[in-house]
C-alpha cells in the first residue's frame, strides 16, 4: 500500500436488506488532507464513513484503512480513528470523568490541547456532559478528536447546531488541528460553512464517487459569469438567479469571472454526473 | 496503562455513583438490622442472634450482583448513551467481554465479602459500645458451605451474563422468565419421561407415585448409588461446563452485536 494512501477503496459493495446502495465503489484518501464527503440525501455518505470505521462491513470488494482491514476492528486501528457521529449522546458525567475514562485507550491524548481547544470553543468543562446543548456536546467531542491526535478523524455533519460563530470556531480550530500526518474526512450538506476549509472534494451520488478530486482542477479550469439573456446551450451549465443567469465557461487564457462556489460545483458534478 | 486495566477503569468511572449508593444501602440494611436486633435481645431479653451477616449475605450477593451484571452488559450493548463509544473502543471484544465478565464473577463477590466482614468490624464494636450485645465478627469462611454458595452464583450469573447480552430490553425481567420456562419444561419433559419410562415397564394404569413405591427397596438402593456415582459428574456440569459455556455463548453473543447492532 502506498505510504501516502490513509484508505483505499476497491470494487466495494454495500446494500442494506434488499436495498443496494454501492456496488463496485472505488477510491483513495491520501494523508494530510482534509476531505469534503458530499452527496445528496441518501447518497450513502453516512453508510461510506461507517464502512471506513469498521462500524458497518462491505459485502463485497476490498477496503483498507492505514493498511489493515477495518472490519477486523483491531485495537491498533480503532486507536488511530476518531469517528463523530451525527448523533452522539454524551454520559451523565463531568469533563473530568470522561477524559480519565477514555483517555487511556488514546496514547497521544494531548491534554493541553484539549484545554485549549475547550477554551476556544468556550466550553464550560465543569457542566456535565449530558446537560450540554446539542452543539457543545459537538464542539466537546470535536475537541476531544482532535486532541486525541488520531490520525483518521470521519466528521458526520459536525456543524449541524453548532451556531455562527461556532462554524467559524470550528474551522480555524480543524485547520489548526491539521498535519501531514492526518486526514479528516467531513461529511456535510452545508457545503457553504466548509468552503474555506474541505479540499480535495468527494462526491457521491447513486452508489458512485463521481468526483474525487482538488478544487483548484475546476476552479482553473471553469469560470462563472452572470449574463442577462438566456445563453442557450451555448455553455456548460447555466442557472437561473436573481437579474439573470448565472453561467459556467471553460476558462479562456488569461480570463477573468466570478470563481466557483463549493455548492454550485456540486450542483454542476452531480447535474452531468462528475463530467464537464 | 494496559487496555484491560483501563477498561475495567472505565468500568469503575461509569459505576461509581450507583455503587456508592448500592454501599450506602447495605450499611444502612446491615446496621439498621444490627440495631434492631440489638434492642429487641436488650429489652425483651432474648438472647442475641449472631448470624444477621450470614442471613444478608446471600441476597445481597444474588440480587445485588445480578443486577450489576445485567447494568455492566445491557447498558454499554444496547444503550444509546454508551453503544457508539463501547464500539469504537480501541479493544479486542474479548477483552472487553472479559473485563466485565471478571467483573461481574469475581471482582464482585471479593469485594462484597471484604465489604461485609469491614462493615461489621465497624458496626459490631459500635452496637457493642451501646447495647454490650456480644460482637458477631463477619467471618464467611465460618458460614456453612459459603464457597457452595460462591459457585451458585457463578451459575445464576452467567445465565444473567448470556441474558444481558441477548435482550435488548428489560434483560432481568426476560432472562429470568426465559429461565422460569426453560426449568419448568425441563421438570415436565423429564416427568414425561419418567412417565414413559414406568408405563414401559409396569404397564399401563399404574401412577407414577405408586409405582416408585414399588420399587425394591434393593433395586433403589441400587438405583442411588448409581445416581451418587454421577453427582460428580452432574456437579462439574453445573458448576463449571454450564456457566462456562454460557460465558462463551454471550461472548459470542456479544461480538454479534458488535459487528451488527450496535451501529
Amino acid at each position: 500500500m502506498d505510504h501516502y494512501r490513509v484508505a483505499e477503496v476497491d470494487g466495494l459493495s454495500f446494500s442494506y436488506k434488499h436495498t443496494p446502495l454501492f456496488k463496485d465503489l472505488s477510491f483513495s484518501l491520501e494523508r494530510g488532507n482534509i476531505y469534503g464527503l458530499l452527496g445528496k440525501n441518501g447518497a450513502g455518505k453516512s453508510t461510506l464513513l461507517k464502512l471506513l470505521g469498521g462500524q458497518l462491513f462491505a459485502q463485497g470488494g476490498t477496503l483498507s484503512v492505514m493498511g489493515e482491514n477495518p472490519q477486523r476492528r483491531t485495537p491498533s486501528l480503532l486507536g488511530e480513528i476518531f469517528y463523530l457521529s451525527e448523533e452522539f449522546p454524551l454520559p451523565r458525567m463531568k469533563s473530568q470523568q470522561y477524559l480519565a475514562m477514555l483517555t487511556p485507550f488514546y496514547g497521544r491524548f494531548d491534554h493541553e490541547r484539549f484545554a485549549q481547544y475547550a477554551a476556544e470553543f468556550d466550553l464550560d468543562l465543569l457542566q456535565r456532559l449530558d446537560q450540554m446543548s446539542l452543539g457543545q456536546k459537538k464542539k466537546y467531542l470535536l475537541a476531544f478528536g482532535l486532541a486525541s491526535n488520531c490520525r483518521l478523524l470521519i466528521m458526520d455533519e459536525p456543524t449541524n447546531g453548532l451556531d455562527i460563530p461556532s462554524k467559524r470556531q470550528f474551522r480555524q480550530i480543524v485547520a489548526s488541528a491539521m498535519s501531514e500526518e492526518r486526514t479528516f474526512v467531513i461529511s456535510t450538506h452545508q457545503v457553504r460553512d466548509m468552503e474555506a476549509l474541505i479540499d480535495p472534494i468527494i462526491i457521491l451520488d447513486q452508489g458512485r464517487v463521481i468526483f474525487n478530486e482538488g478544487l483548484d482542477t475546476l476552479t482553473d479550469a471553469y469560470v462563472m459569469d452572470l449574463v442577462s439573456v438566456d445563453p442557450g446551450d451555448d455553455v456548460l451549465y447555466k442557472e437561473k438567479v436573481l437579474g439573470g443567469w448565472m453561467v459556467l465557461r471553460s476558462r479562456a487564457q488569461g480570463q477573468s469571472g466570478q470563481s466557483l462556489d463549493l455548492e454550485t460545483i456540486f450542483n454542476i458534478l452531480v447535474e452531468k454526473g462528475g463530467r464537464l | 496503562m494496559s487496555r484491560f486495566i483501563a477498561l475495567v477503569k472505565r468500568e469503575w468511572i461509569i459505576g461509581r455513583r450507583d455503587l456508592v449508593i448500592y454501599a450506602a444501602v447495605i450499611i444502612l440494611v446491615l446496621l439498621g438490622n444490627e440495631t434492631l436486633q440489638s434492642i429487641i435481645a436488650r429489652y425483651a431479653g432474648t438472647p442475641f442472634p449472631q448470624e444477621v451477616y450470614g442471613t444478608l449475605f446471600p441476597p445481597f450477593l444474588f440480587v445485588g450482583g445480578i443486577i450489576i451484571t445485567v447494568a455492566l452488559f445491557a447498558d454499554d450493548l444496547f444503550k444509546k448513551e454508551n453503544q457508539h463509544t463501547f464500539l469504537m473502543l480501541p479493544a479486542t471484544n474479548g477483552e472487553k467481554f472479559l473485563s466485565k465478565s471478571l467483573l461481574a464473577m469475581v471482582a464482585y463477590p471479593v469485594v462484597l465479602t471484604v465489604f461485609f466482614v469491614l462493615s461489621s468490624l465497624v458496626i459490631e464494636p459500635s452496637l457493642y459500645l451501646i447495647f454490650k450485645n456480644p460482637a458477631a465478627i463477619f467471618n464467611p469462611f465460618a458460614m456453612p458451605a459459603f464457597f457452595t454458595l460462591i459457585a451458585r452464583y457463578w451459575v445464576i450469573n452467567s445465565i444473567f451474563v448470556l441474558g444481558s447480552t441477548l435482550f435488548r430490553k428489560m434483560a432481568l425481567v426476560k432472562t429470568a422468565l426465559a429461565f422460569t420456562i426453560v426449568v419448568l419444561l425441563s421438570v415436565a419433559i423429564g416427568f414425561l419421561f419418567l412417565r414413559l419410562f414406568v408405563t414401559i415397564r409396569m404397564g399401563r394404569g399404574i401412577g407414577l407415585f405408586e409405582a416408585l413405591a414399588r420399587v425394591e427397596r434393593e433395586r433403589l438402593d441400587a438405583m442411588m448409588g448409581a445416581i451418587q456415582t454421577w453427582k460428580v459428574a452432574g456437579q462439574l456440569l453445573n458448576y463449571l461446563i454450564i456457566p462456562i459455556v454460557l460465558q462463551i455463548t454471550a461472548y459470542f453473543r456479544l461480538t454479534e452485536v458488535e459487528a451488527t447492532d450496535a451501529v
